[in-house]
């Protein structure tokens, strides 16, 4: 018998699709400390919130896998729901946040996030200047370029871009980040 | 992966191997529970029954919401809102200030054909915005965002949307 482990993801996606619950546990464990990390990258590892989040875009996957189609990288896929999740999750909480707190006197005295980034210790690596200074779509694109290695294509299926505009937001975004880099290279 | 293509040069080569770096070293442990909590739930899933959302997935969306999410979502969402709040609003018994804005003006869904063919399903005597009080207002705002924040329906189109177009562009 064939062990679901032999599978690719294809054909567990497939056999998930119809039911079968091991498949989609083995694609389940081949992708989720990918996506914990992208997730955590996006929203921050404080509280289990991210691992949370993470866990819901993977249940996510499990409601809507007859949907999958496997011409595309079952990664591509599964970060794509992902990064629905993400947008989500800190949409509801900014609006959250908007209503508890904030009045218009602390926004206008509130420091540039770019300082911050920099001035502040935990925030000593670029890719926490990343995630304050680039945009959820330049985040996106690099985090899938450098830490996924995905293809320009691949990216721009998760992004809806079209791959010329994949290239100028991954350039823009390394030349925003270039700008930081000399506060963090030592 | 496709390490090969790569675009490397460009402005800021010491910025990619930095975030490379980084990356590898910043990865946090991870749960060793996450897996294990992840199919718990998905076995309650699968024991509650069968999934509607998957049963639902499974067949294309309906006419008119496809309709709606081509031509322009956020006005479109906040339409169907504003018809849903006062329809609602209507049936219930309506609250404080709701009742001269429903009376005599029930929403009736319509057809109307257009010209590449298609019909698209739109609402007759929905009630203009002004006229709603501030409370209603409110609501409908709060339900339009709902509406706007991405729902799972949506995810989905336009992940197939943009999967159908790169594969239409492939060689």
């Amino acid at each position: 018998m064939e062990l679901d482990g032999d599978l690719d993801d294809a054909e567990l996606a497939r056999r998930a699709a119809s039911g079968c619950i091991e498949s989609f546990a083995t694609l389940a464990t081949r992708y989720q400390v990918r996506i914990v990390h992208y997730v955590r990258s996006r929203v921050g590892s404080n509280g289990g919130e991210a691992d949370d989040l993470a866990q819901e875009a993977l249940v996510r996957a499990w409601r809507s896998i007859a949907t999958y189609d496997d011409r595309w990288a079952f990664s591509t896929w599964l970060f794509t729901i992902a990064r629905h999740a993400c947008l989500n999750h800190v949409r509801a909480t900014r609006r959250r946040r908007v209503r508890e707190t904030v009045s218009a006197t602390e926004a206008a005295t509130s420091p540039d996030p770019c300082e911050s980034a920099i001035t502040e210790e935990r925030f000593g690596r670029l890719w926490d200047v990343a995630a304050t200074t680039l945009s959820e779509r330049q985040f996106t694109a690099v985090w899938l370029r450098y830490v996924e290695a995905k293809s320009l294509a691949e990216i721009g299926t998760v992004l809806a871009m079209a791959e010329s505009s994949v290239k100028v937001s991954l350039f823009r975004a390394r030349r925003r980040l270039a700008a930081h880099l000399h506060h963090l290279v030592d | 992966m496709m390490k090969s293509n790569r675009d490397r040069g460009g402005p800021s080569a010491a910025v990619q191997s930095a975030l490379e770096r980084d990356a590898l070293a910043t990865r946090p442990p991870f749960s060793a529970t996450f897996h294990e909590r992840l199919m718990d739930r998905i076995v309650c899933e699968v024991a509650s029954g069968p999934n509607t959302e998957r049963l639902r997935r499974k067949a294309s969306p309906p006419a008119s919401v496809r309709i709606l999410a081509r031509s322009g979502g956020g006005v479109a969402a906040l339409i169907v809102a504003s018809w849903a709040v006062v329809w609602l609003a209507g049936r219930l018994g309506g609250g404080p200030g709701t009742d001269d804005v429903t009376a005599g003006s029930a929403p009736v869904a319509v057809a109307v054909q257009q010209d590449d063919g298609e019909r698209l399903v739109a609402i007759e005597t929905l009630p203009l915005y002004d006229d709603l009080d501030s409370g209603l207002r409110a609501s409908v705002w709060t339900l339009a965002e709902s509406l706007i924040e991405l729902p799972d329906w949506a995810n989905l189109a336009d992940f197939d949307a943009a999967a159908s177009q790169s594969a239409g562009s492939r060689p």
